[in-house]
C-alpha cells in the first residue's frame, strides 16, 4: 500500500485515525497495540508473505537485544555481533545474494545457479531501524525496551516503514511511551501530508513520464518500438526530469511520512532541506536523505574514526561509507559507481576546499533534525540557509557554486537511474555531445539497428517533452528552492496574518483537491524508493 | 494556526465522507475474481489490483476526473500520460493515442498465419480477404502533433506482406479517405469509429465481396438514407476521454442507426462461457438499448450497444433473406460494429473475437462450419499475437 493511493487515503487512513482516536489517550498501550496491528496490516497488503518475515525479525531483534542487555563484557559483545550479523544476513540474502552470485558466476570456471529471490518492500529501511535500535542499546546498557509492542511499533510504524525516514529509537521511544493529543500537531501534520502528496502525484509522477521516456531511449535505442537516438538535448532533458522526479518523489514521501507521524502524535526529524539549494557538496549531503546520512555517520563513519584520523585513513573511511551508501540503494554496479562518484567529489571538496572545524560533520555532513522547523541547534553545526549564503558571498560566486552543485547532482542522478554501467557511460557522453564515441545506446546495442523505420528523432522527442512537461520542469525547478517559505513570510509581512491565513487555507484546499484528482486518476503509482 | 486547523478539518471531512461512500465499492471490488482476498497469501499484486479496481469504481469520479481534466486543459497540456497508454489531443480536438512500431518478427508471423489460413480455405473453395480498418490519424510523421504513431506504418508493412503472400486486401484507410471528416468518422473522445463510419465500411466491404467473389449485394442495406437516426446528445465519454476527464476534451453525441425496414433476425452469442439469444427486428435483436444509457459517464460504454455488448462468437441469421450467402468475420470491436449492417445484406453473419475465442481454434471451427467467405478485419491496435493465432486455442 502506498500513501498516494485510493486505498490508503480513503480506506486505510480514515479507518485507522478513527479507531486510533476513539481509544482514549490514557490507554496509550492499547493505542500503540492498535497502531502496530494497523502497521502490520499496511505491510501485509502489499507483501502478504513477507509480513511474516518482518514479524519474525521484529520478535528476534526485541528478544535478543533484551538478552544482550542483560549481559556484560564479552558475552554482551558476542550477542551484539550475532544480532547485527543476523540482521545484515537477512538483508544480504534478500537484497544482495543474487547480485553476488551473478558476479561470482562470471568468474572463469564457475557455474552457479542464481536463485530468484523477491525483494521485500522496505527491507533496507526496517533492517536499518532494527540495527539502529540494537546498536543504541549496546552503547547504552540498561536501555533495552522491555515491551515487544513498543519495539515492534518503532520498527514497523507504517508512516516510515517502507520508505523512511529512518527513525532512531531514541527519538521516538519517549513518544511511544508518553504522548498526548495535540490538535495543533495534528493540523500541522495534515498540511504536511497534503504538501507531500502534491509533490508526489503532481510533480514527481509527471516528471517520471518524461524521465522514463528518455531513459527508455537510452536503454533500448528505441522509442515506441522505432529507432531513436539519445541526442545531447534529449539527454539533458531526461537528466533534469529525473532529478526533479527523484527529489519530489522522495521528499514528498518523507513529507507524507512526517505528516502522518504528526497526525498520530509523533514528531519525526526532517529528512530533506532543499538539497538543490546547497552551495557545497557537503551541504548537499546534509540536506538530502538526512536520516540515511546520519545513520551512516553515527554507525559507520564515526566508529571508524571519522575525520579525526590521518588524511589517508579519513579518505578510507569516506570511501567505505560512500560505497556502503551506494550499495544500500541497490545491488548493482551502477549504485556502487554512484557511491564512488560521490566519494571522489566529496573527498576532493574536503581535502581542498573545506575549512577545518573541530566538529565532525560526517561523511557528507550528516547534521539534520528539527533545526529547520524550530531553528534550534542540537549541538552540531547549525543549518545554514540559502539566505545566509547569499548575504555572505558575492552573487556570481554563489551562482557558480550552485551551478556546479546542480551539474554534479545531475550527473550523479544519471548514474543512479541507468540500469547498467555501459548505459550510464553512453548517457553521460551523450550529455557532453560525445555519444558517437560509444557508437550505440548503452543497454540497447542493436536495438536501433533492428527497429528501423523510425518516425521520431531525438530532437523531435526533446521538443515534445519540453512542450508537454514545461510546467512540471519549471515548477519543480522553482520549488526545489525554499521559495514557498520565503513567499509565505513575505505575504504575512505585507498582508498581515489574517489574509495570510486565508490564502494559506485556500491554497491547501486547492492543492488537496487537485492532488486527490491526480491520485484517483493515477490508480497505482509506486515510489522510486520502494525498491530499497 | 487557524488555516492549518481549517485544512485539517476539511481533509478529515473529505476522506471520512468518501471512505463511507466508497465502502460499498470496496466490498464490490472484493468480489471480483482478480481482486478478492481468497488465496491472496503469496500474491504480491493483490494490493495494486485492488487499488486500481477501487479507483475505477470510486464515487464522484465525474467530479475528480473533471478536476484532473480541467487542470490539464488549463495548462494547455496535449499529452496525458497513463498507465495503459498515453492520450494525445490532436489539433482538431480529437483524442487519440500512438501505437508502437510492430517488430519485423511478429509481423512476419502474422502474415505467415494469414497466408496459411488463406491457402487452407482456398483448398476448400472459400475465399479470404483481409480488411484494414482505419484508425485516427493526424500523428503520422512524428511527434509534432502530439505523439509518435506507427499505426499506418505497421498496416502498410502488414498489407505489403499479405499481398505478397497472395491474400486479398481491402484497405479501408484509402477507400474511406476523404469521404468523411475526422469528426464524422470517429468519436472525439474514443478511439472507435462512429456507427455511420461502420455502415459505410460495411457497404464498401459488401461491394468488394460482390465484385470479387460474387456474393450478394443489396445497396439499400448500406444506404444511410434508409436508416433512422436517434441522437443522444453529449452522452458518450469514450475510452480515451475517460482517461483524461470530460472537462479535457468534452463529450460525444452517440447515434443509434436503425433501418426503416428491418427483417427479422435471430442472433445467438457467447460471452464469458454463457450463451445468449434474441429474436426480433434490428433494433431489438442486434442492439441492446439498455447499454447505451447504462451507468454514469465514466462507466457507460454506449458503443457496445451494437451487437449486444459483443462476445467471443456471435451468429446473426437474417430470417427474411433467403439464400444470400454467409460470411465469417474475424475481428475486433471496430468490425463487430459492422455486423448488424452486414446482416442486413447476408443470410448469415458470424463474428468471432479471437481474444475470447478459446474453446476451439479458428481452423477447428472452420472445419466444422462452412461459409461463403471469411473476412479478417482489424484496426491497427489489434495487430497482436492472439488475433492471428488461427490454428491454436491459446
Amino acid at each position: 500500500m502506498i500513501f498516494s493511493s485510493v486505498t490508503f487515503i480513503f480506506l486505510f487512513l480514515p479507518v485507522t485515525l478513527a479507531v486510533y482516536y476513539l481509544i482514549p489517550d490514557r490507554h496509550l498501550r492499547i493505542r500503540n497495540a492498535f497502531l502496530l496491528l494497523a502497521s502490520l496490516f499496511f505491510y501485509w497488503f502489499g507483501e502478504p508473505r513477507f509480513v511474516f518475515l518482518m514479524v519474525g525479525a521484529l520478535v528476534l531483534n526485541w528478544g535478543l537485544t533484551l538478552w544482550m542487555d542483560r549481559n556484560t563484557g564479552a558475552a554482551r559483545r558476542t550477542i551484539f555481533i550475532a544480532i547485527v550479523a543476523g540482521d545484515l544476513s537477512l538483508l544480504f540474502v534478500y537484497k544482495y545474494l543474487g547480485f553476488a552470485l551473478e558476479n561470482l558466476d562470471r568468474l572463469p570456471g564457475m557455474s552457479i545457479s542464481i536463485p530468484d529471490i523477491a525483494l521485500p518492500v522496505g527491507i533496507s529501511f526496517f533492517t536499518f531501524q532494527a540495527l539502529s535500535y540494537v546498536i543504541d542499546v549496546y552503547r547504552r546498557p540498561g536501555s533495552a525496551e522491555k515491551s515487544p509492542v513498543n519495539v515492534a511499533l518503532y520498527i514497523s510504524m507504517f508512516p516510515q516503514l517502507i520508505a523512511g525516514p529512518i527513525v532512531r529509537f531514541g527519538d521516538v521511544a519517549e513518544q511511544i511511551r508518553v504522548r498526548r493529543q495535540d490538535p495543533n500537531l495534528f493540523a500541522w501534520g495534515v498540511c504536511r501530508f497534503i504538501q507531500g502528496l502534491g509533490k508526489k502525484v503532481i510533480i514527481a509522477n509527471t516528471a517520471a513520464s518524461a524521465a522514463d521516456a528518455v531513459f527508455g531511449v537510452s536503454a533500448s535505442g528505441t522509442y515506441m518500438g522505432g529507432a531513436a537516438e539519445l541526442t545531447t538535448g534529449l539527454a539533458w532533458v531526461g537528466a533534469v526530469a529525473f532529478a526533479i522526479q527523484i527529489y519530489f518523489d522522495f521528499s514528498g514521501y518523507s513529507d507524507m511520512a512526517i505528516g502522518l507521524g504528526a497526525m498520530l502524535g509523533f514528531r519525526f526529524r526532517e529528512n530533506f532541506n532543499y538539497p538543490y539549494a546547497s552551495d557545497s557538496l557537503t551541504q548537499y549531503w546534509r540536506r538530502w536523505n538526512i536520516s540515511l546520512g546520519t545513520w551512516f555517520r553515527d554507525y559507520v563513519y564515526i566508529p571508524m574514526g571519522g575525520s579525526r584520523v590521518t588524511t589517508g585513513r579519513h579518505m578510507f573511511n569516506l570511501l567505505v561509507v560512500w560505497l556502503l551508501t551506494g550499495l544500500w540503494h541497490g545491488a548493482s554496479w551502477t549504485f556502487l559507481a554512484w557511491g564512488l562518484y560521490w566519494f571522489a567529489l566529496v573527498a576532493v571538496e574536503k581535502l581542498f576546499f573545506e575549512k577545518k572545524t573541530t566538529v565532525d560533520r560526517g561523511p557528507g555532513g550528516g547534521a539534520g533534525g528539527l533545526a529547520r522547523r524550530s531553528g534550534t541547534s542540537d549541538g552540531r553545526i547549525r543549518e545554514s540557509h540559502i539566505a545566509d549564503g547569499v548575504s555572505h558571498n558575492k552573487l556570481a560566486k554563489w551562482f557558480a557554486r550552485h551551478c556546479y552543485i546542480i551539474l554534479v547532482m545531475l550527473l550523479g542522478s544519471v548514474i543512479f537511474r541507468c540500469g547498467s554501467l555501459p548505459q550510464a557511460g553512453h548517457y553521460l557522453l551523450s550529455m557532453a555531445g560525445l555519444s558517437g564515441l560509444t557508437g550505440s545506446a548503452g543497454g540497447g546495442a542493436g536495438g536501433a539497428l533492428a527497429a528501423g523505420g523510425a518516425l521520431v528523432t531525438g530532437d523531435q522527442l526533446t521538443l515534445f517533452l519540453l512542450r508537454e512537461y514545461w510546467y512540471v520542469m519549471l515548477v519543480g525547478a522553482v520549488l526545489s528552492f525554499p521559495v514557498v517559505p520565503a513567499a509565505g513570510a513575505w505575504l504575512k509581512e505585507k498582508l498581515g496574518d489574517g489574509w495570510y491565513q486565508v490564502i494559506f487555507g485556500v491554497a491547501m484546499v486547492l492543492l488537496l483537491v487537485i492532488s486527490l484528482s491526480f491520485v484517483i486518476k493515477g490508480g497505482y503509482s509506486p515510489f522510486i524508493y520502494f525498491q530499497f | 494556526m487557524k488555516a492549518q486547523r481549517f485544512t485539517a478539518v476539511f481533509f478529515i471531512l473529505i476522506i471520512s465522507v468518501l471512505c463511507l461512500v466508497s465502502a460499498p465499492a470496496a466490498r464490490r471490488v472484493l468480489t471480483y475474481s482478480d481482486t478478492n482476498f481468497q488465496g491472496v497469501l503469496g500474491d504480491r499484486g493483490q494490493g495494486s489490483r485492488f487499488d486500481s479496481a477501487l479507483a475505477k469504481e470510486f464515487p464522484g469520479l465525474t467530479f475528480w476526473m473533471g478536476v484532473y481534466g480541467g487542470v490539464n486543459r488549463t495548462l494547455g497540456i496535449r499529452y496525458i500520460p497513463d498507465q495503459e497508454v498515453g492520450v494525445t489531443k490532436l489539433e482538431d480536438g480529437q483524442l487519440s493515442y500512438g501505437i508502437d512500431r510492430l517488430g519485423d518478427g511478429r509481423l512476419d508471423g502474422y502474415v505467415a498465419n494469414t497466408v496459411a489460413l488463406k491457402e487452407k480455405l482456398e483448398a476448400r473453395g472459400v475465399p479470404l480477404i483481409y480488411v484494414q480498418v482505419p484508425f485516427k490519424t493526424g500523428m503520422e510523421g512524428g511527434l509534432e502533433r502530439g505523439a509518435a504513431d506507427y499505426s499506418d506504418s505497421n498496416c502498410d508493412r502488414l498489407i505489403s506482406g499479405l499481398t505478397a503472400g497472395g491474400v486479398e486486401v481491402l484497405d479501408l484507410r484509402r477507400e474511406m479517405d476523404g469521404r468523411m471528416s475526422a469528426d464524422e468518422m470517429f468519436f472525439r473522445t474514443d478511439h472507435h469509429w462512429r456507427p455511420e463510419a461502420a455502415l459505410m465500411a460495411a457497404g464498401i466491404l459488401g461491394g468488394r465481396l460482390h465484385n470479387d467473389f460474387g456474393l450478394c449485394y443489396d445497396e439499400a442495406a448500406f444506404d444511410p438514407g434508409t436508416y433512422d437516426t436517434e441522437t443522444y446528445r453529449n452522452y458518450y465519454l469514450g475510452a480515451l476521454g475517460k482517461k483524461t476527464g470530460a472537462t479535457y476534451a468534452g463529450t460525444d453525441d452517440f447515434t443509434l442507426l436503425t433501418p426503416q425496414n428491418s427483417p427479422d433476425f435471430r442472433v445467438t452469442w457467447r460471452r464469458d462461457g454463457k450463451t445468449f439469444s434474441r429474436r426480433g427486428k434490428f433494433g431489438e435483436a442486434l442492439v441492446d438499448r439498455s447499454i447505451i444509457s447504462r451507468g454514469d459517464l465514466y462507466h457507460r460504454v454506449s458503443y457496445d450497444a451494437y451487437m449486444n455488448g459483443r462476445g467471443a462468437i456471435a451468429t446473426v441469421v437474417n430470417e427474411d433473406s433467403g439464400s444470400r450467402g454467409s460470411i465469417l468475420l474475424v475481428g475486433d470491436s471496430y468490425s463487430w460494429c459492422m455486423v448488424p449492417f452486414l446482416a442486413m445484406n447476408y443470410g448469415r453473419v458470424t463474428a468471432v473475437d479471437m481474444r475470447d475465442f478459446t474453446d476451439v481454434s479458428l481452423w477447428e471451427y472452420l472445419e466444422k462450419n462452412s461459409f461463403d467467405c471469411v473476412v479478417i478485419a482489424y484496426n491497427p491496435a489489434s495487430l497482436e499475437g492472439r488475433n492471428f493465432s488461427f490454428f491454436s486455442r491459446k
